[in-house]
Formats: structure tokens, C-alpha cells, sequence
């Protein structure tokens, strides 16, 4: 039983994951990944967007096993109601934490690079209010919205980088494979996080109405995800070389250099609107993720009622996750990655795996009474 | 549906033939009222004959020349009185022996007050209790012309008119199968207007037939003066800003959105008929795009496309710009709207708000004004708000050629109730610019496309076929393919 009629293609369910993944990392993974990786840094995508496949993998397979369960729903059919529920908890102790970062990095996004003397209550408030509309909506319309702005998203950040071309410096790739693999790998880290985040596809995968391109949609998905990400690392690289990781947000540094016909200069608002279409259906798709799942957990037939409740209390996550910029830096810098890759890897990859056994359990039970039959 | 007339109870009676008791009825439903005319006369066999009929509708030298006289001329009444013979032989004969292209014949004292609204002509024969609606409708209004609010260098030059006969010939005249039908609706209990439903079949989707033939019965207002009183009544989103069906007075425009498997209707006292379901796209389109050469349409498109966007958003993008990131200003340009800035003393979302205020007022006032005092408008505008305005140092000239590019823009909507709504929303989003910057009007555009993600006419999604997305449909919207690669 799902908690909104409303069915989206797997199309538009593609491209409400793109910018689930890139819309912060753009702007992160540049300096984050050059601090381990240094001059190979642009190679960090790519190790770290095997977590992504896991993560798609796992959402599948959880979909082949339980169809049309969300993964509040599939603890439930795995463990029970009570030790399911217990599950479901945590999940849903850790959505509104994951929602609140992406927030709190909105808001410091705008306040250091658009809107320094507004408040930053503000800010945040304003997009949470404009995604919670979004989310009460349903399902369908915030499909529809991503597939508009992740469009918008993708032909203004192409635009971006072309414009860029001329002020780029191959010569920063080298020394090629200076810190040696394991330094690559800490570097991978970071993406490894953010492509987890596509573990989301389990708790959307119900919606779908068409089944039979899944696969093949949501692997595009993910090729469009990792050249993005490639591509932005590779531009921060040989724009900037060791330098990337002083900035907080390499990319607003490298729009800088844009200049067209020494007349249009200092586009950064073009990245920053990019980046507030991307955000926003960041943080739809979360919201409506953990706004869903919470409903799901209670058994509320609709999710309605609990959207605005549920994006306050997102907000108030906004402020307790972190205080200030530095904290948020270093959340997002350190061991949060392990955190974030223990809930949206780990957790759902073992599901499966009991779920599998179960299964497995289940028929060869069944093949024995078959036999002694 | 109600009908609200005089004479408690006295519609649901039946004619009883007696004419001084259906004189009576009629008589009472009538009362006060001058332009209903009463006519008894008496044939010289004898046989009595009442004749109702409204004066200003109906044709009068028609009704006495083809029904009168010949009734008084025939023995007895008998031939030329349809109402006293069989159903069958009526059915045979009618057509032939009566001198009127059509007759109906009625029993009850409700249908005979509609048709006698309706312009036809009652006639009762003494001790035959049924009536005879003969239709004598004297033909009012205007003749066919060139509708003022849509005009095309290339295209059709007639367009509807007042009268819902003239409108669904102009229909019939385009489409000669039978498969394009028209539905009869009566719709609002005191204006008792004519509604045509209009569609082709087989093109239709029976689903959407159905769901809008449900919506017009269930519709229960008052008056039917404009299309706008039944397009509030059945559309899906009542508190949207955007035009849910698209209001047209061109029989091409309604021909060719039939062909495309929508629904038109037609409304008896007003040019205006309304298509549905429209897209966001379909109102942006003009009828021209397909009347000309694919290259030049696909370019206007386009541009339409900008300056659609323009209309919505420049105003406010100058006031985030100016006020919030003057850094993305080169500089030279910046130099120059500082200067022309620098004796203003408001800011620049004041300004714009007066300015587009201003604006939006002469163009009401252009739209109101008796004609012969219309140029009086042009002529202060252009004098006081253009020339005086800037040497005063109120407005800044880089604001005057912003509001001026925005009113262009506005105009190059092809649909008017579309380029109303961007003209509505530009104010929310002017104050989302003076407040956020930018990140404001993101918001606000975003918004917008929530809206409109969520809008949908007549079940059809608005901003179909971008979203969802339809292959088919993106070629008549980023594009405009030649018709032998659309469908259809």
C-alpha cells in the first residue's frame, strides 16, 4: 500500500536521481577529492561510482524480491512488524539528518556567494517551503518538475564548461598516478558517499509504471551522473591544479574565468541559479523520500498531512546538524562519509542479503517438502 | 436543469387544445410581458387558431406568409396542420407539405415557452391538444469578419459571430463528413443560452467527450453572457492563473484543434468559443506558425519562446541585477545605468513597480477608452511617463526601455488570456527579485513550473509534451515539422 497514487516514468525517475547525486557534489567533491588524490583526483569518480552501481543493484534487487515495497516496507517483510519497525526507525532517524545537511548547505552556499546580509533563516526556509509545496503535490508533479529543471540543469552547466575550454591547462594532469592507489581510493571516498545516495531508488522504484526500461534508464542515469562528475573534477583540475582544495566551492572559482567577448564576465549567478534548480530537487526528492517513509512507518493511508510537520522538522535538522560553515566543511569532509555509506550502503546492502537467504531458505524448504511429498 | 418562469406549476402542465385555457396558461407564464405576441384568428371555415410568438425574434412576415396564410386559405385547417395527423404520416409528409424548412411538434406547455424563447412561432389548433413550433428565426446580428484580437497576414478572414447558427456553419463549412458532430446543451437558468459541444469522432477519445459532457450538465449558474462564465465553471483548476482552455474567435483555430482530437464549444451571444485541453505550448502557438514558410515559423516560435520568458522575468532579473549583483553588469554598461540611477531616488524595485504599475494602467485605459479619445492615451504615455518622467529624474531611462521590452514581449503572446497571466505574475516575482536577488526569482520561477507541473486541463498534464514526455508532440513544439511528418 503506497501512500500516493501517483505514478512517474522511469525516465523522469532518472532524472530526479541526477541531481539527488550531483547537485551537492558538484560543488564538494572537486576540493575533497584533490586533498587525497591530488593530480589524479579526476579518476575519483569513477572507483567511487561503483558504490552507485552497488546502490542501484541493491534497489533492484530488493524490488525483484518484494515488488512494489518501499524499503520501509520490505524490513517489515523481512523481519516482522516489531523488528521491522525498529529498522524502519533508523532509516527514519537518518533521512531528516541527510535532508537537514543538504539544506544547511544551501543556505551557506547562498550566504557566502549571493545574499551574504540575509538571514539565514531566510534562505533555508524559503526553498523548504517551495520544495514542501512541491512534495505535497505528489509524486507525479515532482517528476515533472525535475525532468524541467534537471534539463534546464544540464544545458547551462554544458554551456558553462564549454565556455571554459580555452582557459584550461592540460598540463595539470601531471604527474600522472603521483600519490599511488590507495591515496586514489581515499579520494573515492567522498563520491563513494554521494553515489550511495541512488540506495533513494528503493524507496521510489514502487512509483514506477513502466517496468521492462528500468534497468537501462536508471544505468544511463548513472553514466550521465559519473561523466558529470568527471568532467567537473577534470575542469576544477586544470583550471586551478593544487589549489582547488582551498576553495569550499571550486566550481563558483572556476566560473569566474568565464569571460565572452571581454563583455559578459563574473557569470557565477549562472551557476548559482544551475545549482538552485538542482538543489531544489535535491531536496524535494529527499523530503518527499522521508515524508513518504514516515507516513509508510505509521500506516497513515496519505502522506499529505505530514509534509509541512515534516519539512519544520527538517529544518530544525538544518540547525542541529551542524553550526556554522566549519562544521558542515568537516561533516561532510571526514567520517561522515562512512556514516552516510554505513545507511545507504551497508544497511540496505544487508537487507538484501538476508532477504536473499531467506528466500533462498524459503525454497529449498520448499523443495524438500516437495521431495518428501 | 431549472427553469425560472412565471406561473407556479404551470410549466409542467400538458396543452390541453382548449385555446382559451392554453391562452390562459401562456397568458400568465407571459404576464408583463410586452414582446411575447398573442394572436387568435379564426379561419372562414371556423376552426379557431392561436399563434404565439416572440416579436423581435421571430420573423413575423415569414410566419404570415408561410403559416398563417396558408392555413387560413386551407379548408378546415386540416392539411397544413401537422399536429392532427399521425406521428407516421408527419414523418413522411412534413417536409413536403409544410411550407416551413422545419416544424416540431410539441405536447407540453414547458417546451412550448422554450421555443417561443427561443424565436420559434407556436401555433395551437382548437381541440388538437399539441402545439406546432414552427423555427422562423429572423436573423440578427453581424455578418462574419476579420476577428480583431487574432489577426494573420496569411489565414482564414472570417470569424465567428454572435449568432450560434452563423458559427457552427462556419464549422460545417470547413469540415464536410459527418463525423464532426455538435451537441445541443441548454446551460443557465435565466438566460437559457444554446451551448454547442462540437468534436470529431473517432479523433475524440470517448473518455474526454464524456468527462466534459458531465462537467457542462453539472454546471448550474445563473447567466451565460461569455465563454469565461462556463470556462470558470468546468475547468479542472479553478484558483490557476493560467488559461485552461483557449478561448478563439477563428473557425480555423477550432477546426484544426479538432483534427488534433480536442473538443470546441460553442456559445450562442458571444464570437468567443473555448478548445480544450490545451498545453502550455498550445497557447503559445499562433495559427500562422502553420500557414507559413516551416523555417520562419520555427524561428518566431522560438522567438515567442524568448520573449515569453522575457514578459515573465526581465523586470524582475533588472531589479535582482541592479540591486543585488551589479558585479555581472559589465562595466562599461554599468557605468552608464549608474549614471542614468544616480539622481533616482527610489530603488530599483520601487521604480520597476511604478513604472510596470504605470504601464499596465495606460494599457487599460487604452482598452477602456472611447476611441475617438484613444490617441489622448498614447500621446500622455509616451509624453509624460516616456520624456518628463526621466529629464524629472523619477525613473531611470535603463527602466523605461526595460518596461518598454516587456510590454513588447507581452504582446507577442498570441493568446491574450496568456499574456494576462504573465503580466500578473511578473509583479510577485518583481518582489521576490527586490528581496532574494536572484536566488528569488529562481524560486519564484520555480514556482511557477510547480504550478504549472501540477496544472492540468481537462486531465491532459499543462505542460505536456515536454512533461511527460511525448516524441511525437516535441516536434510541434521545439519544431515546427512539415504536416506530412505529423501525425494525423
Amino acid at each position: 500500500m503506497l501512500t500516493d497514487q501517483g505514478k512517474i516514468s522511469s525516465v523522469q525517475l532518472a532524472y530526479m536521481m541526477i541531481p539527488a547525486i550531483l547537485a551537492t557534489s558538484i560543488l564538494s567533491i572537486p576540493s575533497l577529492s584533490v586533498q587525497y588524490a591530488g593530480h589524479d583526483m579526476w579518476m575519483t569518480p569513477l572507483l567511487g561510482s561503483l558504490a552507485g552501481l552497488m546502490s542501484i543493484g541493491v534497489a533492484m534487487g530488493l524490488q525483484r524480491l518484494y515488488p512494489g515495497h518501499t524499503l520501509i516496507q520490505v524490513c517489515n517483510a523481512i523481519f516482522g512488524r516489531y523488528i521491522g519497525s525498529v529498522l524502519g526507525f533508523v532509516f527514519l532517524f537518518y533521512l531528516p539528518h541527510l535532508t537537514g545537511l543538504v539544506i544547511q548547505v544551501y543556505g551557506n552556499f547562498i550566504i557566502s556567494n549571493a545574499l551574504p546580509n540575509t538571514p539565514l533563516i531566510v534562505i533555508m526556509g524559503s526553498m523548504v517551503l517551495v520544495c514542501a509545496i512541491n512534495v505535497r503535490l505528489g509524486i507525479e508533479v515532482v517528476g515533472r518538475t525535475s525532468q524541467v529543471f534537471v534539463t534546464v540543469f544540464f544545458v547551462l552547466l554544458g554551456l558553462t564548461f564549454v565556455l571554459l575550454i580555452r582557459e584550461l591547462d592540460p598540463a595539470e594532469l601531471l604527474p600522472f598516478m603521483e600519490k599511488g592507489f590507495p591515496s586514489i581510493a581515499k579520494g573515492s571516498l567522498a563520491p563513494a558517499a554521494w553515489f550511495s545516495e541512488y540506495i533513494m531508488l528503493a524507496f521510489l522504484l514502487p512509483f514506477i509504471n513502466d517496468h521492462s526500461h528500468t534497468a537501462k534508464t536508471l544505468l544511463g542515469s548513472w553514466l550521465l551522473v559519473v561523466i558529470a562528475m568527471i568532467i567537473t573534477n577534470l575542469f576544477c583540475l586544470l583550471l586551478m591544479g593544487d589549489l582547488t582544495d582551498s576553495f569550499t566551492f571550486p566550481v563558483m572559482i572556476a566560473a569566474r574565468y568565464i569571460t565572452i567577448a571581454d563583455f559578459m564576465q563574473h557569470i557565477e549567478a549562472v551557476i548559482i541559479a544551475i545549482w538552485i534548480f538542482g538543489i531544489f530537487v535535491k531536496i524535494s526528492v529527499f523530503l518527499y523520500v522521508f515524508v513518504s517513509s514516515t507516513a509508510e512507518w505509521i500506516g497513515l493511508k496519505d502522506y499529505r498531512p505530514l509534509v509541512f510537520p515534516a519539512s519544520a522538522l527538517c529544518m530544525g535538522y538544518a540547525y542541529w546538524v551542524t553550526t556554522g560553515r566549519q562544521g558542515a566543511d568537516s561533516l561532510i569532509r571526514a567520517s561522515s562519509n562512512i556514516y552516510t555509506l554505513m545507511f545507504l550502503l551497508v544497511i540496505p546492502a544487508a537487507l538484501y542479503g538476508i532477504a536473499g537467504l531467506k528466500r533462498m531458505w524459503g525454497n529449498i524448504r520448499k523443495g524438500a517438502k516437495g521431495g518428501s511429498a | 436543469m431549472r427553469t425560472r418562469t412565471g406561473g407556479k406549476g404551470a410549466t409542467k402542465q400538458a396543452l390541453t387544445g382548449k385555446l382559451s385555457t392554453d391562452a390562459a396558461i401562456l397568458g400568465s407564464v407571459f404576464e408583463d410581458c410586452s414582446d411575447i405576441m398573442f394572436h387568435t384568428f379564426q379561419t372562414m371555415w371556423g376552426t379557431s387558431f392561436l399563434c404565439v410568438c416572440c416579436r423581435g425574434l421571430c420573423d413575423t412576415e415569414r410566419l404570415e406568409r408561410q403559416v398563417l396564410a396558408p392555413l387560413e386559405s386551407d379548408e378546415a385547417g386540416v392539411l397544413n396542420f401537422p399536429a392532427e395527423r399521425s406521428s407516421r404520416y408527419l414523418r413522411n409528409h412534413q417536409l413536403q407539405e409544410a411550407p416551413v424548412a422545419s416544424l416540431e411538434v410539441i405536447q407540453s406547455v414547458e417546451q412550448a415557452i422554450q421555443g417561443i424563447l427561443d424565436g420559434q412561432a407556436l401555433v395551437i389548433k382548437e381541440g388538437v391538444p399539441a402545439g406546432v413550433l414552427y423555427s422562423l428565426h429572423k436573423p440578427v446580428g453581424r455578418s462574419p469578419e476579420e476577428p480583431a484580437a487574432e489577426s494573420t497576414v496569411r489565414g482564414a478572414r472570417d470569424g465567428f459571430t454572435e449568432s450560434l447558427q452563423t458559427n457552427s456553419s462556419l464549422l460545417r463549412m470547413r469540415l464536410k463528413t459527418p463525423a464532426f458532430k455538435q451537441r445541443t446543451l441548454t446551460i443557465g437558468s435565466y438566460t437559457n443560452t444554446k451551448v454547442l459541444l462540437v468534436y470529431i469522432d473517432g479523433v475524440i477519445e470517448s473518455s474526454l467527450l464524456e468527462k466534459v459532457q458531465e462537467r457542462l450538465q453539472r454546471l448550474d449558474i445563473s447567466k451565460v453572457l461569455e465563454s469565461q462564465n462556463i470556462e470558470e465553471g468546468i475547468v479542472d483548476q479553478r484558483f490557476s492563473p493560467f488559461p485552461q482552455m483557449l478561448a478563439t474567435e477563428r473557425p480555423d483555430v477550432v477546426v484544426s484543434n479538432l483534427l488534433e482530437g480536442r473538443f470546441a464549444i460553442l456559445i450562442d451571444g458571444t464570437p468567443f468559443s473555448l478548445i480544450a485541453p490545451v498545453t502550455l505550448f498550445t497557447m503559445l502557438q499562433s495559427p500562422e506558425d502553420y500557414y507559413q514558410n516551416m523555417y520562419m515559423s520555427v524561428f518566431v516560435r522560438w522567438l515567442r519562446y524568448l520573449f515569453f520568458m522575457l514578459s515573465l522575468l526581465l523586470p524582475s532579473a533588472y531589479v535582482a541585477v541592479t540591486t543585488f549583483h551589479q558585479e555581472m553588469i559589465p562595466t562599461v554598461l554599468l557605468l552608464s545605468i549608474a549614471r542614468a540611477r544616480e539622481e533616482i531616488p527610489f530603488p530599483a524595485l520601487i521604480e520597476a513597480l511604478i513604472m510596470e504599475i504605470s504601464f499596465e494602467a495606460l494599457r487599460e485605459a487604452g482598452v477602456r477608452l472611447p476611441r475617438q479619445v484613444g490617441s489622448a492615451v498614447s500621446i500622455v504615455g509616451a509624453l509624460i511617463i516616456g520624456q518628463a518622467a526621466t529629464s524629472a529624474g523619477i525613473v531611470s531611462a535603463p527602466m523605461i526601455i526595460i518596461v518598454a521590452i516587456t510590454g513588447i514581449a507581452s504582446f507577442m503572446i498570441p493568446r491574450y488570456a496568456m499574456s494576462t497571466s504573465t503580466r500578473l505574475l511578473r509583479f510577485p516575482i518583481m518582489l521576490l527579485a527586490g528581496t532574494m536577488g536572484l536566488t528569488g526569482v529562481m524560486l519564484g520561477l520555480i514556482l511557477i513550473v510547480i504550478h504549472l507541473s501540477s496544472l492540468r486541463s481537462f486531465g491532459t498534464p499543462y505542460l505536456a509534451p515536454v512533461t511527460p514526455t511525448s516524441a511525437e508532440g516535441m516536434k510541434d513544439v521545439w519544431w515546427r515539422s512539415p504536416p506530412w511528418r505529423r501525425a494525423r
